[in-house]
């Protein structure tokens, strides 16, 4: 993949029709394996991935997306945890008729949801960040600080609406498909597709305001 | 999603992409919420189960995967009213409770039983396991001089091992129960300095060598 930010449409043309994400051909690439018919293997229905072929896979997405989601570093494991927790419970029960990031991110944003409610308050990210650290008058070869860009980001989601941010974090951090994202968040694919270009107004025009611009 | 006609500038681009690089996790990340997760699916499935359990304690266990990493770690030392159990947020998940199956002066421990699939094909992991196993039981029996040994031939046979905190806090319980508290404050210290975050955290807090 060239870049992450390439349109879906261009990544879905050289990829297969069911799936263009590499964590899902890893697993099926797992759990067909042990198989010793490649060709049968590839013939057939892949197998339902164990549950440590899932965590090994899809540990990294699970963690981004909590953590994008705003639950604060301190809970982050706990979180993680939870969400893992219930993939074990449910795994068993996974048709396989959505990819598995699809799956999981419905089953994050439940968790996180649960999570936040519990803690009766809403996400929250750290403190607010100074303008002039992230403007790029900070020079041309300067690269921008990790932890800044992380503040800006969480900055700049926390100012969208729930729904406009959990499609910007799917579509642009995780690469989802509009098809996808439609299924994790429980909307029809159009609807994904405004709120993404909603977040993405605010996201340009919050970063231009981060940036003194 | 093919028709978005305000894709976002390369100054955006730089920002989502450096950020979601900071926020990719550690092997060490993965790593340490996969012992809370073992520790948490043992301690929950212990919930679920645990009148069961408690009549037939070798029916419990359950299988966490490739590696067949299963920990169910109840333990319970009678003679100190110390106890220690896997406490993880994610036992709430299942309510019943891990904490109704711990009285502190009937000690508990819910054995691994690992399919018979993984027993024919020993796993390292599951060795070290049973080494740990032997540990509670002993300190189930009262035989804490004994369950410090074991965890202490654990440790060198397997100095860096992914249960090392689970060891460390089976030693601060033997400690305990042996009287040497200051043995086990000091480890226990040690403990909670390298894993702060650990879900042993609270078990190692109400233990002798924090109170």
């Amino acid at each position: 993949m060239a870049s992450r930010f390439t349109r879906f449409g261009k990544r879905n043309a050289v990829a297969a029709p069911t799936t263009s994400l590499v964590e899902d051909q890893v697993v099926q690439a797992l759990a067909t394996s042990g198989n010793e018919g490649a060709g049968a293997a590839i013939a057939a229905a892949p197998p339902l991935p164990s549950f440590e072929q899932v965590y090994e896979a899809y540990f990294a997405f699970v963690w981004r997306n909590v953590l994008n989601r705003g639950v604060p570093a301190s809970a982050v494991d706990d979180v993680v945890q939870e969400v893992f927790m219930v993939v074990h419970r449910k795994l068993p029960g996974f048709e396989g008729r959505s990819s598995m990031r699809t799956w999981l991110a419905g089953v994050v944003r439940r968790v996180v949801m649960d999570h936040v409610r519990k803690r009766g308050n809403a996400p929250a990210g750290d403190e607010p960040l100074a303008a002039e650290s992230i403007s790029p008058a900070r020079g041309p070869g300067e690269e921008l600080d990790a932890k800044v860009a992380v503040r800006a980001l969480d900055e700049l989601l926390s100012s969208m609406p729930e729904s406009q941010r959990e499609v910007f974090i799917l579509h642009e951090i995780e690469e989802m498909t509009g098809r996808e994202i439609a299924d994790a968040v429980g909307a029809n694919e159009n609807t994904v597709h405004t709120r993404l270009r909603a977040a993405r107004r605010l996201f340009k025009k919050g970063l231009a305001r981060l940036r003194g611009e | 999603m093919n028709d978005i006609d305000d894709e976002m500038d390369p100054g955006a681009r730089r920002v989502v992409a450096l950020a979601r690089t900071a926020r990719t996790p550690s092997d060490a990340d993965k790593r340490r919420v996969r012992q809370a997760l073992a520790l948490g699916i043992g301690a929950a499935t212990a919930g679920v189960s645990a009148g069961t359990a408690l009549a037939s304690a070798s029916k419990v266990g359950v299988l966490v995967g490739l590696r067949g990493i299963i920990a169910a770690l109840v333990v319970a030392t009678a003679g100190t009213g110390t106890y220690f159990f896997a406490r993880s947020r994610a036992a709430s998940i299942s309510p019943p409770a891990v904490v109704a199956t711990t009285p502190a002066a009937a000690p508990v421990i819910l054995p691994v039983t690992p399919p018979p699939a993984v027993v024919a094909s020993p796993d390292p992991l599951l060795a070290e396991l049973s080494l740990l196993r032997q540990a509670q039981q002993a300190l189930r029996d009262g035989q804490a001089r004994r369950a410090l040994d074991l965890a202490e031939r654990h440790a060198s046979l397997y100095p860096r091992s992914q249960l090392a905190l689970e060891r460390g806090a089976l030693r601060v319980f033997a400690f305990c129960a042996l009287g040497r508290k200051a043995d086990a404050r000091a480890l226990a210290n040690e403990l909670l300095a390298a894993a702060p975050r650990s879900p042993l955290r609270t078990s190692l807090e109400e233990s002798c060598a924090m109170r």
